[in-house]
């Protein structure tokens, strides 16, 4: 089976500072990967090459077997780590706009999640807490049959009874076929519904591998061995 | 796609656009009722109150007067202003995520915002019309003698009027709609650049470029125009002397949008910097 995204030897510079450097892997279609580190290691950088924000500055990355443009937009769903829409926009505007531009849009199911949200389709997002509006944003992202969901800190910035909710609205929206990539420092609270990770630190890759492996083999959480491999590179 | 970007440009550019004209419409109208009560007061209204009301009509007819003539401006400033959120802003995220290419977004924008112009500038001239008219109906003399002449003038070019004349008219016309089409081309660049350069200055930064093109254009234009012109100078004809001239800068300007289309696009697709 073709992999959903690849990286190849991708690397990023902004001037002289290098975000990315020489990054290699796959992901397979099916599954919910983190891309997990610490603030500034990269994590951005990768989602944003992978959703055609950014051009490599070298090495190569595919999406479904392309580069990135506006064949992979339409099967990327992204969720970035920002209020992207105008706050002026209404709920319903926002429903308008996703239905509009993306074929793969599931509005019913859009509206469904948000009544039980319990946000009005005729509020603008400009009346919303900023909690409600980062829940609005992930329902429309979600709510898309998309084939590689790209998701930057779902749950930063939010309350744990949020987080909670964010996660439950991920797993049950997204379909088998599809796969998740996840990138977040909070990796106590997303790892139970992981099944593949990838340490990133300073652009590099530092590990990566199956979630179930490495709590079967250190009989650790991800957590704890994130925490023991990076408390090994902070005494390099 | 691209009827559908439109179609949400000119949404987010009416939802404060259609205030604005509608403003100016009756701006101009209670502009023109104040001006009319104003001529209409004889010497023997020179009380304080009088003389109070006709500065405060006077002060309003200013006001509404500016507000007209700076409104196809406002409506430019207003174009640029949602070009710089939608592309280099949060709101960037959305828009560079859309499977569209950039050259589309470019072109809704440009698209959007020439329709814009348009309408602020038959505003413009509805409110212009609605102060003169309105505003002088109580001196019929000033209204009939700028009738009298304008129809003198209408008159004199009918009487010579011939092909050449309505090659000159189209041109002159064209250079008008090329003029709005260079001017936000050159905004959109010059935001475009400025994002490119620095995050946390992006705006000061796109109006310094803004100023940069523009002189850079500016001096480019006099060897442009020189070149092409002075060589088959002929001032026997003055009609032949001023269709080519606005020809050459129809030309130039139509060259000059070209560039900024296709190096703006070229920046949003290898060089976007929302971060």
């Amino acid at each position: 089976m073709n992999a959903i995204l690849e990286c190849k030897n991708l690397t990023k510079r902004y001037g002289s500072f290098t975000a990315l450097d020489d990054v290699s892997f796959s992901i397979e279609p099916g599954r919910i990967f983190g891309l997990l580190g610490p603030n500034g290691s990269g994590k951005t950088t990768l989602i944003k090459l992978a959703s055609g924000l950014l051009t490599p500055t070298g090495g190569e990355l595919l999406v479904d077997g392309k580069h990135p443009g506006t064949e992979t937009k339409a099967v990327v769903s992204y969720l970035p780590d920002r209020c992207y829409f105008g706050s002026w926009m209404t709920v319903r505007g926002c429903l308008d706009y996703f239905q509009d531009f993306y074929a793969d849009f599931d509005r019913p199911r859009a509206e469904d999640m948000l009544e039980k949200l319990g946000v009005q389709p005729q509020i603008r997002l400009n009346a919303l807490s900023k909690g409600s509006r980062e829940k609005v944003q992930l329902v429309l992202v979600m709510a898309r049959r998309a084939k590689l969901y790209l998701l930057d800190e779902p749950i930063g910035g939010v309350d744990p009874a949020a987080r909670d909710y964010i996660l439950n609205t991920i797993i049950s929206n997204y379909s088998e076929e599809s796969s998740i990539i996840i990138s977040t420092h909070l990796i106590y609270d997303v790892e139970k519904i992981l099944d593949a990770y990838v340490f990133v630190n300073a652009g590099r890759i530092v590990e990566q591998g199956m979630c179930d492996t490495v709590r079967q083999e250190t009989g650790k959480s991800l957590d704890e061995h994130f925490r023991e491999v990076f408390r090994c590179y902070e005494n390099r | 796609m691209l009827r559908k970007q439109i179609k949400y440009d000119f949404r987010a550019l009416m939802r404060i656009l259609l205030p604005l004209f509608g403003g100016v419409l009756a701006l101009s109208l209670l502009g023109a009722g104040a001006l009319r009560i104003t001529t209409g007061m004889t010497a023997a209204d020179s009380s304080i109150a009088g003389t109070v009301f006709t500065f405060v009509a006077t002060f309003f007819v200013m006001i509404a007067a500016i507000l007209v003539m700076s409104c196809t401006l406002i409506t430019l400033l207003i174009a640029a202003l949602r070009y710089y959120r939608d592309l280099t802003c949060d709101e960037g995220y959305l828009t560079f995520t859309l499977p569209v290419t950039p050259g589309s977004v470019l072109a809704s924008k440009l698209i959007t915002g020439f329709v814009s112009v348009l309408i602020s500038l038959i505003v413009t001239l509805i409110s212009l019309l609605l102060l003169l008219y309105i505003g002088t109906a109580d001196l019929p003399e000033l209204f009939t003698a700028i009738r009298e002449g304008l129809s003198a003038l209408f008159i004199q070019l009918a009487s010579g009027w011939d092909g050449r004349c309505t090659l000159c008219f189209v041109l002159a016309v064209m250079t008008v709609l090329v003029c709005i089409v260079q001017t936000l081309l050159t905004v959109y660049t010059s935001i475009t650049l400025g994002s490119k350069f620095t995050r946390k200055y992006r705006l000061l930064a796109a109006v310094a470029f803004y100023f940069m093109l523009n002189l850079i254009l500016n001096i480019l234009e006099i060897p442009a125009i020189s070149l092409l012109y002075f060589q088959n100078y002929n001032v026997s004809d003055p009609l032949l002397v001023l269709t080519r001239l606005i020809g050459i800068q129809l030309i130039y300007m139509a060259v000059i949008s070209v560039v900024c289309f296709l190096v703006t696009k070229r920046l949003l697709s290898k060089n976007l910097n929302l971060e």
